[in-house]
């Protein structure tokens, strides 16, 4: 020790672990690290709360299309509105996970309506709900400025015809 | 004790003694993260009690452990009731073991909550260690550097180990899912186009600049542990300034805080050294110390800097 240690006051206390507690403690360490580490290689995000930290893992490509996802809506009285997650409270990163389900079945947008609705109680119903893509064209990284939209699910309530 | 000494030295790594006054300063973090959590860091998760259950996709864990509901409005809204009112008197040190089960369980739920509607986050994994941990120690009194204990060592070792494989897991993953290119890939375009700010959105015209940026989270996440087995405390604590410095950048950049990782971080930190009572107590006299301690600063040096020159220049002279 290159410093020359304090003298330790009486009342200092240092408490030890005992061998088995160790020994149990060093293992508890020793799976959540082998969890964590068995779910980075081989588990998705389904094994949370271990789970590969995939944050902005993915590789974008330099030149292609980058891609922002919204819904949208029209009510009765044909209003065109974003449905965002304030007014929803179901987040686009949500429906961006859920989309292949939505785009199979696109019935399952009425529920997005019904979040909507019980989130808004006392404005006007929801008729139809769209699911669009916003698409940014990249060159090396460059946004060119050339923009496309499409539509990939609508949806639109049984008997409405607004 | 008849284990060899290298064996020693490796098991001892892992209940390397931490005083209990951190345990103080990290239950009143824990707890603070917690009110601010739900209506401002993700204040979506209260709106989940308005999505119907027709959305609620059950992760892994809930599918096997029949215990978590569907969630529904009075489920969402409980659990929060349960979680704020559990969280103050851990933060405050009333029953902290008690209530710290229980906020650790009610937040779980509350992941539970948050999670299951087709996007898991990412960031949160020290910080439910913290929670699940932060009951298995000591009742701690604030400013307490005199009562060591390795228990709670092992403790913020684990949330530390918890914090660091993070970030390495954070760099292993892009290699997995975005393979080596990632690197080179235009993800930070793509983030700053989808949530840049004001200080970041000049940077879309400079793409090698954010390639650079790339590589340099890459390195430093893969580089992280390092600061697991550095003894030298400077520089431990420059490591983890530099992560806090980090995420100062990133969230200016895209508005990503990762807050709750940085309150599970801060057990790297000597928090035994701070007590708010101490604190209060000489606030009013903290100008004179002030005062004091830059003209000690002033007074002492200045001589013996008098005396040094006058001898240099005696032997050129």
């Amino acid at each position: 020790m290159a410093h020359p240690c304090h003298t330790l006051a009486v009342d200092t206390q240092y408490a030890k672990v005992r061998p088995a507690g160790r020994a149990v403690r060093i293992t508890i360490s020793m799976v959540v690290l082998a969890l964590v580490t068995a779910t980075t290689f081989w588990g998705g995000d389904d094994f949370f709360p271990f789970a590969p930290f995939k944050m902005y893992s993915f590789s974008k490509e330099l030149d292609g299309w980058a891609g922002s996802t919204r819904v949208e809506a029209v009510n009765e009285e044909g209003e065109r509105f974003s449905l965002t997650e304030a007014a929803t409270g179901f987040r686009r990163a949500e429906l961006e996970g859920q989309k292949s389900r939505f785009v199979e079945d696109p019935t399952l947008l009425e529920y997005i309506a019904q979040a909507y609705e019980n989130t808004n109680p006392d404005k006007p119903e929801i008729v139809t709900v769209e699911i669009i893509e916003r698409r940014y064209r990249l060159e090396d990284g460059h946004q060119t400025g050339e923009v496309t939209e499409i539509v990939e699910a609508t949806y639109t309530r049984e008997g409405a015809d607004a | 004790m008849t284990s060899l000494p290298l064996a020693q030295k490796a098991t001892g790594w892992f209940f390397q003694p931490v005083a209990l006054g951190r345990v103080a300063a990290m239950r009143f973090l824990a707890g603070a993260f917690i009110w601010v959590d739900w209506w401002w860091y993700m204040p979506w998760i209260l709106g989940h009690r308005h999505v119907p259950g027709e959305l609620y996709q059950p992760l892994f864990i809930a599918r096997i452990l029949p215990v978590f509901p569907v969630p529904n409005h009075s489920i969402v809204v409980g659990t929060l009731v349960v979680l704020l009112a559990a969280s103050i008197p851990m933060m405050f040190n009333k029953a902290p073991r008690l209530f710290g089960w229980i906020v650790a369980a009610a937040y779980f739920e509350w992941m539970i909550i948050a999670m299951s509607y087709g996007k898991v986050d990412h960031g949160k994994f020290g910080f439910l260690i913290l929670l699940f941990l932060l009951p298995t120690m000591p009742k701690a009194r604030w400013g307490d550097r005199r009562n060591l204990s390795e228990h709670v060592g092992w403790g913020f070792n684990l949330v530390q180990i918890g914090v660091i494989c993070t970030y390495f897991f954070a760099a292993w993953a892009k290699i997995r899912y975005g393979g080596w290119e990632w690197v080179n890939s235009a993800t930070m375009t793509w983030a700053i186009i989808r949530r840049g700010t004001e200080y970041s959105t000049w940077l879309l015209d400079y793409p090698w600049l954010l390639r650079l940026s790339q590589w340099g989270m890459v390195g430093f996440e893969l580089l992280s542990p390092v600061v697991m087995f550095v003894a030298a405390k400077r520089l431990k604590y420059g490591i983890v300034a530099f992560f806090y410095l980090f995420h100062l950048t990133v969230f200016l950049a895209v508005e990503i805080s990762f807050l709750p990782h940085m309150v599970a971080m801060a057990c790297f930190l000597p928090l035994e050294r701070i007590d708010p009572r101490d604190l209060i107590r000489r606030a009013p006299e903290l100008p004179g110390r002030i005062r004091r301690k830059l003209q000690a600063r002033n007074g002492i040096p200045g001589p013996r800097r008098r005396e040094d020159t006058a001898k240099a220049a005696e032997p050129t002279s």
